[in-house]
């Protein structure tokens, strides 16, 4: 189990992995913060889990998929760009980022 | 008695006596959240000329003779996290604060299609983030019962909303506790089904394999009635069970206590528990025995290790569940999260994160196995487990947020239930000085017919759950 | 060159052609569609909207994994692959990365490492609006079932990567799961590229992004070798990195470094359970698999003693090459092989609207020269109209096919060339 030390710089990586952007003194706080929480979480690290096989999903279901049919269930371009803040002629609409593939 | 205090049941008898019509009870809810919503700020969006119209149809079609279905002119409230078409859902978090869905959630379709009139959409901790409604961007709920208590969380919303009159019903969410706990705080019957019993989907997720769709009402038997409607496969939930619902209202007339087996988790009764709870709940364990169940001991070995097994799974699916809120289909930047939520997702984001995936989420996902091999020894041996919902003396306003740690560790009573996908009714037993206190009674996976029979006989020698709040408006 | 050995892995998605999309009931064909019109709250990530599989879509991955031979995974499940990025919805992906369906695989004699299922994500157009950088989002794409294939780092040359590229797609082809175009976009690749003195495979691999064309993908390989051989030659060190290829230069430029690369976070996706699959059905699948074109070429050429182009376009021409075979499932047509193939490959004879029956017909008028005199032809054509109402009419309301019937009506009662047949015909018709 690791340390429950999380340097600024992992705090700010994990900030920039869940897209959000922190000032100095938030990235303190929740280094702060998680550090305590986690530190909480050290007992985890005794249990004996070897043989144990994790937990996903407790309704032992399997399989459960559809057939290849059309729906119609499908929205009309209206409602699919009725919360957008941005949008052009049928698009959603953002700054202009590198393309990439 | 008002007629916003009554049950479910006996407003569907007034309605077939005559006594009274749908558009009176609709018009006595939104009278009640005129007077007190301000103070208790339970409802976030109301659906007023909506209800008013369905009301009126419901009416017309009770005068032409028609067949009416089970839920018919009853008034109901959401939790602000289930999609409604077209009417604001907005998690009470700013980042959404003006979204309309384009489409109605599962559930929501179904109560509309036996003829429940949807009030409106209530508040709660945002993104369900919490056990006291405090989380909520739109300021905390207020418990009816004393303005000066929280009305517990994260659905602290529906609670207050049918305890103060607002509506006979509500729906809520459970991902470790979230209807149990208000349910308790608000002296109303609180049921966390079974994970996959009712569809999750149009829900907005916080922890797609522990959350569950439930509801609160006053009575076990509103429960069972409303669990009647609201169970069920879905095929756009694909993790929906395609067992067969029950007929859960059957029974209730002769419910079959005696030689049941309940159990009492001995590690729900250590020192955390405070200790005038542990007298209602052991008094509640001594009327069951009365009644002729057969109450012992049983142990949960692995209960210590459920505050981080929660929060590690929990996080970590709230980070991935959250991502889509980026603010180029609907919604603000990401910015605009609340404190609670930016904790759970950079927590989750670190719990997956490369170097740390095994030692936090694979572990906790290999010991919540333990947890659930726990309940399935228990009920090897017992039919039913009766617990703790509330394990601290109630809170008030404010009290969590001068707290340092950011985790709430009275989740270990009601977080292992999440954890292994159980059912679990929470019941009202009792009064911690004047704010109401519950105890939940756990099964086995789809036993939820038969924790609603132990429910009702338990109400069927009680009077805790008849009683009302002195509700008072809150002065300046 | 100079003693440096190319590693050449290739990761090829191909979209598959079901009729709705991987986790909703979305139609999948959003070729040339309005923009976000076949979207709903599952591929549009609204909140609260929950993936339901397409069974269609992963048996066909099963199929293509056990044509590729591959194992199949019998225990296997989906999980999120997280990022961010304007055109995946939700902020994470559904793909596969523990537990591929397939996986340990040989194609045309490259180790194939996996073959799993995901989902496409949408289409973005980089545009400028009124002198603004924007980017427009379409999500009709989003959502669409989505094979990736990854081969070991053993293709040993630019040339290797596109031979076995053009014989990939041609397989798949065949199967019939998915139209494999480079220019439609649904056959897509990427190649990692690195280079090596002591013939070990390097620690780092450069991945090749933006190549839309087998004749691309040869060159920016070619380039990128050559460009990673100068670097060490200089003494400098080669990175992990991804690489676009700018196809009007003929280079590759930098994408993004190893410090930005996405870091991923896989973990089971929580909203679909495992899927798991039973001998049986893994045996119904495998029964399903159909010659495969190099199989169908060799077996032609054996046969019917077809030459290598003749055998290419039967393989080709899936429909052609069935007639063909039809046409010798009875004992009565003698006509040499490669006679026949000629007459359809060259269309001699319209096969496409004629029953096997009459291509017999005409066959055996061709080989006995048949009527050539104008004024009998015309007398017989006459005939053969007038005495068949229904079929003149359908012609008329444009089932132009008919026309063959009414060929080989005229054959039926004369020798006559198919042709002339057909000219005189049309001319009462028209």
């Amino acid at each position: 189990m690791k340390t429950t030390k999380i340097s600024p710089q992992k705090v700010r990586q994990v900030a920039k992995l869940a897209r959000f952007t922190l000032t100095d003194n938030e990235i303190h706080k929740f280094q702060g913060q998680l550090e305590t929480i986690l530190e909480h979480f050290e007992t985890l690290g005794k249990v004996q889990v070897e043989d144990v096989e994790a937990t996903y999903q407790t309704t032992g279901i399997k399989n459960a998929c559809r057939d290849d049919k059309r729906q119609h269930c499908s929205l009309t371009q209206k409602e699919a760009l009725q919360n957008a803040p941005n949008t052009q002629k049928g698009y959603f609409k953002v700054k202009g980022i590198l393309p990439e593939n | 008695m008002d007629i916003v205090d009554n049950s479910i049941r006996e407003t569907v008898d007034l309605f077939k006596k005559r006594k009274i019509s749908c558009q009176e009870i609709v018009r006595a809810c939104f009278e009640r959240i005129e007077k007190y919503n301000l103070s208790i700020n339970a409802y976030l969006t109301l659906n007023k000329e909506q209800a008013l119209k369905k009301a009126q149809d419901v009416d017309n079609n009770r005068v032409k003779g028609r067949e009416l279905p089970p839920l018919a002119g009853i008034p109901v409230a959401l939790k602000d996290i289930y999609s409604t078409k077209n009417l604001r859902t907005t998690a009470a978090s700013k980042i959404i604060d003006n979204y309309l869905p384009a489409y109605s959630a599962t559930v929501v379709q179904k109560l509309e299609s036996v003829g429940a009139i949807i009030m409106g959409k209530v508040n709660c901790d945002a993104f369900a983030h919490g056990a006291t409604g405090e989380n909520s961007d739109f300021g905390s709920v207020k418990n009816p019962w004393d303005l000066e208590y929280v009305a517990g969380g994260s659905s602290g919303g529906s609670a207050a909303a049918v305890a103060f009159g607002g509506c006979l019903m509500a729906m809520g969410t459970d991902t470790g506790g979230s209807i149990r706990n208000p349910a308790s705080y608000c002296n109303l019957v609180g049921l966390k089904p079974t994970y996959g019993r009712v569809s999750r989907s149009g829900v907005i997720s916080m922890g797609s394999s522990l959350d569950s769709m439930g509801h609160l009402t006053r009575t076990v038997e509103d429960c069972a009635l409303v669990l009647s409607v609201t169970a069920g496969y879905d095929p756009l939930d694909a993790t929906s069970s395609r067992k067969p619902t029950d007929f859960y209202l059957q029974d209730l007339g002769h419910p079959a206590i005696k030689g049941l087996k309940i159990g009492l988790p001995q590690e729900y009764f250590g020192r955390e528990l405070n200790p005038e709870i542990k007298t209602l709940i052991l008094k509640a364990a001594q009327q069951f025995t009365d009644l002729g169940a057969e109450v012992d001991e049983v142990s949960l070995p692995n209960t210590a290790y459920t505050i981080p097994v929660y929060y590690l799974i929990m996080s970590s699916e709230v980070s991935a569940n959250l991502a889509r809120f980026d603010g180029i289909r609907f919604g603000h930047a990401r910015e605009m999260f609340g404190e609670e939520a930016k904790r759970r997702i950079m927590l989750g984001t670190f719990a997956l994160s490369a170097g740390y995936y095994d030692a936090y989420y694979l572990r906790a996902s290999k010991v919540r196995t333990l947890l659930r091999q726990d309940f399935e020894k228990a009920f090897a041996k017992f039919d039913a487990l009766l617990a703790p919902v509330v394990p601290i003396k109630p809170r008030k306003i404010g009290e969590k947020e001068q707290e340092k740690l950011k985790l709430y560790l009275e989740d270990y009573v009601t977080g292992p239930v999440n954890l292994a996908g159980l059912p679990a009714l929470a019941l009202p037993c009792g009064f911690w000085h004047n704010i109401p206190m519950g105890m939940q009674l756990i099964g086995p996976q789809f036993s939820e017919k038969k924790l609603f029979e132990v429910g009702q006989a338990y109400q069927n020698v009680t009077d805790w759950h008849l009683k009302r709040p002195p509700l008072v408006e809150e002065m300046g | 060159m100079s003693g440096y050995r190319p590693f050449i892995g290739l990761e090829i998605h191909v979209e598959l052609k079901t009729q709705s999309k991987m986790f909703c009931g979305c139609c999948a064909d959003h070729f040339h569609k309005e923009p976000n019109t076949q979207t709903c709250p599952v591929c549009l990530g609204l909140p609260g909207a929950l993936p339901v599989p397409n069974k269609k879509a992963i048996d066909w991955t099963v199929f293509l994994g056990l044509v590729l031979g591959c194992r199949i995974n019998k225990h296997s499940y989906f999980e999120r692959k997280q990022y961010f990025y304007p055109d995946l919805p939700k902020g994470f992906q559904i793909s596969q990365y523990e537990r591929p369906f397939c996986f340990k695989g040989w194609f045309d004699e490259v180790n194939i490492t996996r073959v799993h299922l995901e989902e496409d994500t949408g289409k973005l157009i980089h545009r400028k609006i009124e002198g603004e950088k924007v980017t427009l989002i379409d999500f009709n794409r989003c959502g669409v079932p989505l094979v990736e294939i990854v081969t070991e780092p053993e293709i040993k040359s630019a040339e290797h990567a596109k031979e076995w590229l053009k014989k990939l797609q041609r397989v798949i082809r065949s199967l019939s799961i998915s139209d494999c175009d480079m220019e439609k976009g649904s056959m897509r690749l990427e190649a990692n590229v690195s280079v090596s003195k002591n013939g070990k495979l390097p620690s780092y691999k450069v991945e090749l992004k933006n190549i839309n064309s087998f004749r691309f993908v040869e060159k920016a390989i070619e380039f990128e070798i050559q460009r990673q051989t100068e670097l060490f030659e200089k003494g400098q060190k080669i990175e992990q990195e991804t690489r676009g290829f700018e196809s009007d230069k003929g280079v590759t430029y930098l994408q993004r470094s190893k410090e930005e690369a996405f870091e991923y976070r896989y973990f089971p996706e929580p909203d679909i359970p495992p899927i798991v699959f039973t001998d049986g059905e893994l045996d119904k699948i495998r029964k399903q698999i159909p010659e495969l074109p190099e199989e169908k070429r060799q077996r032609f050429v054996k046969e019917y003693s077809l030459n290598e182009q003749e055998a290419d376009y039967f393989v080709s021409n899936p429909s052609a090459a069935q007639y063909f075979e039809v046409l010798y499932l009875e004992k009565n047509f003698n006509l040499d092989f490669r006679e026949t193939a000629r007459l359809i490959i060259n269309k001699k004879i319209d096969w496409e609207n004629i029953s096997p029956a009459d291509f017999k017909a005409e066959v055996a008028v061709l080989q006995e020269g048949g009527l050539s005199d104008q004024v009998e032809l015309a007398k017989a054509a006459k005939i053969v109209v007038d005495g068949n109402p229904k079929a003149v009419a359908d012609y008329r309301k444009g089932k132009t096919n008919t026309v063959g019937f009414l060929v080989g009506q005229m054959m039926k009662k004369t020798k006559v060339d198919p042709n002339l047949a057909r000219q005189e015909l049309l001319k009462i018709l028209e």
